[in-house]
């Protein structure tokens, strides 16, 4: 290799300052994005639970079933007989 | 001192000690100073993002390894770019104004013929002759075995060497 010889070169100055700055940019990124999720994590979780439970009042069978219960018990106490009620069933 | 302040002092060190290596070989491929150093910055700032996730041992061949795939990657997106006349000529002239007085006499010849050499073996030439890494390191860099690395390289010194004959 010695008619083949790399000349070493001098990188340029300030790269370990560089690195130290891109190193701190980047934790306070991931502490902000950290923050962020704290944040954004119990909104969507609770957004997500009322929406199972809006969800399944509305389209589950059963629980529609016992809302027509009560509403024809409300109307039998009421006074009101509603002979096709799921209830007199 | 919290562990990251420790990571970080670790890095640096690693920064300190590897920082002309890593800057020579990246150049070698990109052929640009501000491009090389970039680079390097990005393959430590990856390593600082995974260094959790490896031994610390195992820092400095990840660095290697990181820093010659990304400066693989550059050097074939500038080849795309360089699309509209997409020879090695393009990019072997496309020399740095600091190149005239960094380089030897010789430079460009040689330059020109480090480009011309296919990727595997400029790897290992360069890791070789710039990280002052045994070949049993730089095994354990490129994943190859270390017959394979002595063979590329010599391999790689003779293609240099018939390139630079083919040119005088």
């Amino acid at each position: 290799m010695k008619d083949l010889k790399f000349q070493t070169l001098e990188p340029p100055i300030g790269g370990l300052t560089r690195l130290s700055a891109n190193i701190d940019e980047f934790e306070s990124k991931k502490r902000k994005k950290s923050q962020l999720w704290k944040v954004l994590l119990p909104i969507i979780a609770s957004t997500a639970a009322i929406s199972v439970f809006a969800y399944n009042s509305y389209f589950d069978p059963y629980q529609r079933i016992i809302n027509h219960a009560q509403d024809d018990l409300i109307l039998y106490k009421l006074g009101i007989k509603d002979p096709n009620s799921i209830a007199n069933k | 001192m919290n562990k990251t302040s420790t990571d970080k002092s670790k890095v640096e060190t690693l920064f300190v000690k590897e920082e002309k290596a890593l800057f020579n070989i990246a150049y070698r491929w990109v052929w640009n100073r501000q491009e090389a150093a970039d680079l390097m910055q990005e393959a430590f700032l990856k390593l600082w993002e995974i260094r959790n996730k490896i031994d610390s041992q195992n820092w400095k061949p990840y660095l290697y390894r990181t820093l010659i795939n990304l400066c693989s990657k550059k050097y074939r997106s500038k080849k795309i770019w360089k699309w509209v006349s997409t020879n090695e000529e393009e990019l072997v002239n496309q020399v740095d104004m600091e190149d005239s007085f960094i380089e030897l006499e010789n430079s460009s010849k040689l330059k020109k013929a480090v480009i011309e050499l296919p990727e595997k073996l400029k790897k290992v030439i360069l890791i070789t002759e710039f990280s002052e890494m045994s070949y049993q390191d730089a095994a354990k860099v490129l994943k190859i075995p270390e017959g394979t690395i002595a063979s590329r390289k010599n391999k790689a010194i003779k293609l240099l060497k018939e390139k630079l004959k083919e040119n005088t």
